[in-house]
């Protein structure tokens, strides 16, 4: 099923038979008369029903002993749904306790808590510390249930995390969000807690029935998708399939629910609602208007906005700065000479060609696609912006090789360059101003978002039945959209896409031999254990264009990529790597489902070539 | 005139406490789901603490166990330091028996009210980096001071100019490497590796230099003028290198019961409060979200029963009465908005924790019950924010290692915090240069109720007296508490960077 959204409702119908995403005026007028009357909103506080979803995690809790049974029990599916149902009151209101239970919202070492933790055990079946999880569990839902009596309640803010529990579904579905259950009975358990705090929350918000009764149906049809077909599956549930359609699903449920909070509140404003603010491509393909207000289908595959919007003449400028090869000593490359237009921003090498003999060995370059939402940069992630990461390769003795001044007195000397720089900056030319300019134009020109998920996500075109299927895969036995994470399927999250992920996944010299690559990577920034041979997890979009692959570049293809990931990283190939990340591991992936990976990865993540080249 | 007051509505307590006490409980409880506000009034009126006529310790037999009465022969003020350096003591030491003949102990203390504020994520160099500019000789980190960054180039300390940066790590594992086998230079690098990135803002948010920036007059007037008018604390270090829990389980219980990280602690047994109430002092807890003794689950359910919680506006109201408890905890607690909390946690603009801390000053300074009072101002610990300062060894409290690795204990303190006394016993402009940690704060507790010590942390621990002069106190000019203006230009960027 697909359906186009117009002018506030939401209609069922074919993609293919096209969709009019143009506010029909008519509906537009009666959307408006409908809002003019809010519904009286119920009187019960999200305070009294997240505690009674607290109260039934403890008494779900009680039934679950994992020193006995160290498998998957009902009680413990029922656990997992009454705290997807409450967690996103209980973080407002016990922000401590919430944390014990499933880590930080915004955690730097992810394990989703003390519930995580319980998930994993009973995954693995090692309970050796489950009786401590049980006891951490167990006090921070009393801990939450008691201070929710006298918890002093935002009713606005209440009512904003309905419209973020809407896009954290699709994170559920898509297994990508930190908090997200190990096995396929768990995910659909949380992802069962959610809709059910969403439809209890909503009731909350307006007793419009027509309002409700179209979430409602939207619920059921989630709810119907991810209830086990009996009994016998409800603990040994198979793979969730179409999961692409379900997340879209997620963005009508969202601009539902913030119909409902603007019927109740018609004071509320949506961009506060919104999970993040879609780029203005996603946004315009799904807005809605609502009276004199609009809203769009947020959902985990919808592209966020750049930080930082610029002008179009800074972005101009860093267009021909980009291009420019006096940026570099002797003038022997350009940023496009690594960063190839052609090559999906990258430049086909194993490694960068150094120009410093002192520091022969550099690391794959990196793309520069999708940098616009990142939080981290190169390898080991010791640069925090693109602006810095542009300005450090300038100067990198390795890479162009230009001090400050020599950048400063080159480009002054271009007198056409030197005027634009001083319309665009106060202080015209600096080496500051260069990677201002430099981010500016990766941040507005480098996120195409033209692939055929995005075109699917924003209701353009329908999916491949293939890359959807390859889509599947991904989420879920492949377990690769645990790092990789939608929309950006890179290291860093939505909603605010502001801390990146890191992973030590165990990459060999070459695909075949059995020699843990010897580069140390985060280490060397953080000098923690925990971080020797961990590097940043790149986005895998256009990655059909950026071979080879790993940051030492030794693997050619994708297809040696994933047997790779499928053997278990270097723990599968029996080499000692303590701190390689638990979601590496061996996949035991079927031919077929090697195949519809591959065919995800490389078409449904695949921008057209020429949304994607810039020219000089 | 108040201590007429306090006497009776002790006696009055006493009676409802000794048959009421548990029906008094579930009274508390059934109150609590309504309004707590209300409820917490209605105990402060007449509710359940306990009996003692605080004003007549010492000499005479205090309620309580037995032994805790015992005649004691003090120790050198020698041996007692050697046996304290050397851990000799033991859980269950009276303080007179591990501080020497000369240490005033019970009464001979002339305070009557022990007040205690522990805020939030503040290194001592990080605030008072600035102290020598207003001739007190602190010692603060020298010019010298660098740390590397993640290129190895030196960082030094710079002033805040973010003003609400993003919190820096403090975990158990970054507090070490912050500490690095005592060079005290992995905050940057550490700092580096760890942020949560605001999304309205700039580098200097997020940055590992963030972990070197210190505060001056103008962005801490507060800690400058009690520095100034009171006595500081130079070797006064958290408890453990670690977060903020096992930090404030050091000054509820004098250990962490064997957790290192934010883990509800098991099998709690006893902490300050149990001794409080054996002796029947009375005490309150005033505080504004979840107060940050709730991770010991057991006892929190237990007191909040029992009525010891209360508003940060029933401390006013008690300031103003001249109702202060012998012992009162003032916790900044948790802030929902991480930026303006008063608790002066990252990313927290400092003046906000500022202005709050100086009304609860000058409302102590105001009270009928000045005269009596102590109050002890620290932060539990120095939240991954750079110190020049090694943390020294420190005694075990227990054999419990509950979530501690093979090779690793509780026998280091943490990084060092800003410590202040604020009484009119205080020395004035004083930095004592002793080694405390949480437990002094407790110590001094014991000292002046003769409690003995929990753990054999407590047990060693040094009560901070040479930061008060009980004989002859200074006399101080008018003590003008600073208004400190909250900036809200600063406020309204902080709001637009964090609140998303």
């Amino acid at each position: 099923m697909t359906y186009c959204l117009i002018a506030g409702s939401v209609t069922t119908g074919s993609i293919a038979a096209g969709c009019d995403h143009k506010p029909a005026p008519s509906a537009r007028l009666s959307a408006s008369a409908a809002e003019q009357t809010p519904a009286p909103a119920s009187t019960r506080r999200f305070n009294d029903l997240a505690r009674d979803y607290a109260t039934q995690a403890l008494a779900a809790l009680e039934k679950v002993d994992p020193a006995s049974t160290c498998k998957l029990t009902p009680a413990y599916l029922e656990l997992r749904s009454a705290i997807f149902a409450g967690k996103a009151w209980w973080r407002i209101a016990e922000r401590e306790a919430s944390e014990v239970l499933l880590g930080p919202e915004r955690p730097m070492v992810e394990g989703g808590g003390r519930l995580g933790m319980l998930d994993a055990a009973l995954e693995s079946g090692d309970c050796k510390d489950a009786k401590n999880h049980v006891f951490q569990i167990r006090s921070a839902l009393r801990l939450i249930q008691l201070q929710l009596r006298t918890f002093p309640e935002s009713r606005p803010k209440s009512a904003r995390r309905l419209s973020f529990m809407a896009a954290e579904l699709g994170g559920v579905i898509l297994e990508a969000t930190p908090e997200v259950s190990l096995s396929q009975s768990g995910m659909r358990a949380d992802a069962r807690g959610l809709l059910r705090g969403l439809r209890e929350g909503a009731a909350l918000l307006s007793t419009d029935a027509n309002a409700l009764n179209k979430l409602n149906g939207q619920i059921a049809a989630l709810q119907s998708a991810l209830v086990p077909e009996n009994d016998a599956t409800l603990l040994d549930a198979p793979a969730l399939a179409g999961r692409a359609e379900l997340v879209r699903q997620t963005g009508s449920l969202g601009l539902e629910v913030r119909r409902l909070i603007r019927l109740a509140d018609p004071s509320a404003t949506t961009d506060l609602e919104l999970p993040f603010q879609p780029s203005r491509r996603d946004a315009y393909a799904e807005q809605v208007r609502l009276g004199e207000r609009t809203d769009v289908a947020v959902t985990v595959l919808s592209l966020p906005e750049p930080r930082t919007l610029t002008p179009k003449s800074r972005v101009e400028l860093g267009r021909r700065l980009f291009f420019d090869k006096r940026l570099s000593q002797g003038n022997s490359r350009s940023c496009a000479s690594c960063h190839e237009p052609g090559r999906g921003y990258s430049d086909g090498k194993p490694r960068a060609v150094s120009l410093d003999p002192e520091v022969p060995k550099l690391r794959n370059v990196p793309s520069l696609l999708y940098t616009a939402s990142q939080a981290a940069f190169l390898w080991d992630g010791r640069l925090l912006t693109a602006k810095r990461q542009a300005q450090r390769v300038i100067h990198s003795r390795a890479e162009m090789g230009l001090t400050e001044a020599e950048l400063v007195e080159r480009l002054s000397g271009d007198a056409d360059l030197k005027a634009a720089f001083t319309k665009e900056f106060k202080d015209g030319v600096t080496a500051e101003n260069v990677g201002t300019a430099l981010a500016a134009f990766q941040a507005a020109t480098l996120s195409p978002g033209e692939s055929p998920l995005d075109r699917f996500a924003r209701g353009q075109a329908p999916l491949d039945a293939d890359v959807s299927r390859g889509l599947d895969v991904f989420a879920s036995k492949a377990r690769c959209a645990r790092c990789h994470v939608p929309p950006l399927f890179a290291g860093t999250r939505p909603n605010d896409f502001a801390i990146s992920v890191f992973a030590a996944i165990g990459v060999t010299t070459t695909p075949t031999s059995k020699q843990l690559d010897p580069d140390l990577g985060r280490f060397e920034v953080t000098h923690s254990k925990a971080d020797r041979h961990v590097f940043k997890t790149p986005s895998l979009r256009d990655i059909g264009l950026t071979a080879p692959y790993f940051h030492n570049g030794a693997f050619k293809t994708l297809e040696q990529v994933i047997d790779f990931y499928d053997q278990g990283g270097a723990q599968g190939l029996g080499l000692e790597l303590p701190n390689q990340d638990p979601d590496v591991r061996k996949l035991e992936l079927t031919a077929e489902e090697k195949r519809l990976l591959l065919k995800f990865l490389r078409e449904g993540l695949a921008d057209p070539q020429e949304s994607i080249e810039v020219t000089p | 005139m108040h201590h007429t007051t306090l006497s009776s509505r002790r006696a009055l307590r006493t009676v409802s406490y000794g048959a009421l006490g548990i029906l008094g409980g579930l009274l508390v409880l059934a109150a609590c789901s309504s309004e707590e506000g209300s409820a917490q009034e209605h105990l402060g009126s007449g509710g359940s603490a306990g009996a003692a006529s605080g004003g007549s310790a010492g000499a005479e037999t205090l309620p309580g166990p037995e032994e805790w009465n015992r005649d004691v022969t003090p120790p050198s003020t020698e041996a007692a330091a050697t046996g304290r350096t050397s851990c000799q003591y033991k859980a269950g030491a009276l303080p007179k028996e591990t501080h020497g003949a000369g240490a005033p102990m019970g009464k001979d203390i002339p305070i009557d009210h022990i007040l205690v504020i522990m805020s939030e994520n503040r290194s001592f160099d990080h605030y008072l980096q600035g102290i020598r500019s207003i001739g007190i000789d602190a010692d603060v980190a020298p010019d010298t001071y660098t740390n590397p960054d993640e290129n190895g180039d030196d960082i030094a300390p710079a002033r805040d100019t973010a003003y609400c940066f993003a919190d820096t790590p403090h975990s158990w594992s970054s507090v070490h490497r912050q500490i690095n086998g005592g060079k005290m230079d992995g905050f940057v690098t550490e700092a580096s590796g760890s942020h949560e990135t605001p999304m309205n803002a700039t580098l200097e948010y997020i940055e590992g230099k963030r972990a070197l920036v210190y505060n001056t007059e103008e962005d801490v007037p507060l800690v400058y003028w009690m520095a100034k008018n009171f006595s500081i604390g130079d070797r006064y270090f958290c408890s453990v290198p670690g977060a903020t829990w096992p930090n404030r389980e050091y000054l509820w219980a004098a250990t962490s019961f064997g957790e290192k990280g934010n883990d509800f602690p098991q099998e709690v047994d006893k902490t300050i409060f149990t001794y409080l109430n054996e002796r029947q002092l009375d005490w309150k807890f005033y505080h504004q979200n979840t107060p940050s003794m709730a991770m010991l689950l057991d006892e929190y359910f237990k007191y909040k029963a029992e009525g010891r919680f209360f508003t940060l506006d029933d401390y006013y109201a008690d300031a103003e009465a001249g109702t202060l408890p012998q012992v009162a905890i003032i916790d900044p607690g948790p802030d929902i908005r991480t930026w303006e909390g008063i608790d002066e946690h990252p990313p927290a603009q400092t003046d906000i924790g500022q202005n709050w801390m100086s009304n609860v000053v000058r409302a102590l300074i105001a009270s009928p019950n000045w005269e009596s009072s102590a109050l002890f101002i620290t932060y539990d610990e120095h939240g991954g924010l750079y110190d020049h300062v090694a943390p020294p060894k420190a005694c075990p409290p227990d054999d419990r290692r509950d979530s501690l690795a093979d090779g690793e204990a509780f026998d280091m303190y943490g990084v060092r915090v800003p410590f202040f006394v604020v009484s009119p016993f205080a020395k004035q402009g004083y930095v004592s240069h002793n080694v405390y940690d949480h437990t002094s704060i407790l110590r001094f507790i014991q000292a002046r109720y003769t409690i003995p010590a929990l753990t054999n942390r407590d047990a060693n621990a040094e009560a901070p007296f040479d930061m008060f002069d009980f004989d002859a106190p200074p006399a101080r000019a008018a003590l003008d508490v600073p208004e400190v203006a909250i900036n809200q230009e600063r406020l309204a960027k902080c709001e637009s960077i964090w609140n998303q």
